[in-house]
């Protein structure tokens, strides 16, 4: 379960959850994400449960990434206990999470795979989510096949590097077997 | 390079928040153009306009910024672009004039074509680390986009941006930059077994909790509780510390 190893203060005010988020409203990592709708705060087990469920959908390939972290923790009075005598004891950690925060981000799976993996994890989090792909976002330019066709793309340099090499080996490799072969022949005619 | 053209137009440099909302409503965005050593200039342009030139070009492509005015063609690099976080509108752009010898820093977009051998048969996957790269170059040898073949990547390749082979003029700003990574696909393990067990476990701390609580309340009823009784202790503290 997500928590922070050790903290400042072991008790904090319970702050609040206006506006919109300020950063990692973005795809940074991935190719496919969720973000979150509504704010919220996110329970560790919350993330694990999403994480999991992902994780069961995908089972195989694909990356996970998890952009939020609980590192606020939230403290509970004990049942039929009366106010008074100080905060409550230490209860879970949460995350903190503002309209458009990405909360997973998911690559190497194909969108539908993606799709269907963010819907279930979506399910596990006390907040309204979207789907989302790197063309959703007004930054991104479009580099599709169509339009890559007419470019003539040229292979990194180190491929080449790597062709030439083993080109050059297998030419040794040949001229080697060569005279492997030559060699038993030049024996018999001595005897 | 082929610019996008945007039609633009110049505005007053103040305007009130409620001005560039009305503006907004009415599909225009509210823009500036940096140029050097002078002051900036206010501009107002086509939300649909801009969205389908960035489409094209990525934050920090040029831009050619046609004045409505009709007083020419100045050219433009998109410096900074602001959108709503929730529903991805547009809400400022920011240019910096450029000049086509001018050799400026900018990120262009990186196209990766093909699919490498062992992403095919599935042992293997692309994971894309960034979608450009910063070049130093003249505007006018600035590429649209660099493309680059990643079909004779093998499985642990990392093409980083000093890999790739950029046009005359272009220097790579970060050699070391990930562009894109091809690793051994992960198998996540579906752990049902001792997740059970966990469920089972808190289970039974929850039972002694309760146990316990109960223990503790008929303690406090009838005599002090012993001094291991954490449970004792804990409803001790909780009800008695003000009083």
């Amino acid at each position: 379960m997500l928590m922070p190893k050790r903290t400042k203060w072991r008790k904090v005010s319970r702050g609040r959850m206006q506006g919109k988020a300020k950063g990692a409203s973005k795809l940074d990592f991935g190719d496919y994400g969720i973000q979150a709708l509504e704010p919220a705060w996110v329970t560790n087990r919350q993330i694990e449960a999403a994480r999991i469920a992902m994780t069961r959908h995908v089972r195989r390939g694909g990356k996970v990434w998890i952009r939020i972290f609980p590192d606020k923790p939230f403290t509970k009075k004990p049942a039929e206990t009366r106010m008074g005598s100080g905060k409550g004891s230490v209860e879970g950690w949460v995350a903190v999470v503002k309209p458009g925060r990405i909360l997973f981000e998911m690559a190497g799976v194909p969108e539908e795979t993606a799709r269907e993996a963010m819907r279930l994890a979506g399910h596990k989090l006390p907040i309204g989510t979207k789907f989302v792909t790197r063309a959703d976002f007004p930054d991104h330019a479009e580099t599709s096949e169509a339009q890559q066709e007419a470019e003539e793309p040229k292979p990194p340099k180190f491929v080449l590097e790597r062709a030439v090499r083993r080109e050059q080996e297998a030419a040794q490799q040949q001229a080697e077997a060569a005279q492997e072969a030559d060699e038993p022949q030049g024996g018999d005619e001595e005897k | 390079m082929r610019y996008p053209i945007l039609n633009v137009e110049e505005r007053e440099p103040r305007v009130s928040a409620g001005a560039l909302k009305r503006l907004r409503r009415e599909g225009k965005l509210p823009a500036v153009l940096s140029r050097a050593g002078r002051e900036p200039v206010p501009l107002t342009l086509g939300r649909d306009e801009l969205a389908a030139a960035v489409h094209k070009t990525g934050v920090g492509g040029i831009m050619a910024l046609r004045d409505a005015s009709g007083d020419g063609e100045r050219l433009g690099m998109l410096k900074e672009l602001q959108w709503h976080p929730v529903s991805k509108q547009i809400l400022h752009a920011a240019f910096q004039e450029v000049r086509q010898d001018q050799v400026v820093t900018t990120r262009v977009p990186v196209a990766l074509v093909g699919e490498p051998e062992s992403v095919a048969d599935k042992t293997g996957q692309l994971i894309r680390s960034s979608e450009s790269i910063e070049l130093h170059a003249r505007v006018l040898s600035l590429p649209d986009k660099v493309a680059v073949d990643v079909s004779g990547l093998e499985l642990g390749d990392v093409l980083t941006a000093g890999d790739l082979q950029l046009p005359e003029g272009c220097e790579c700003v970060q050699p070391s930059a990930v562009l894109c990574s091809v690793t051994t696909p992960t198998v996540h393990e579906i752990e049902e077994p001792e997740a059970a067990e966990e469920l089972e476990l808190e289970g039974e701390v929850a039972a002694e909790g309760e146990e316990a609580a109960e223990e503790g309340d008929e303690k406090k009823e009838g005599e002090a509780p012993e001094a291991g009784d954490k449970a004792g202790e804990k409803s001790r503290d909780g009800a008695g510390k003000r009083s």
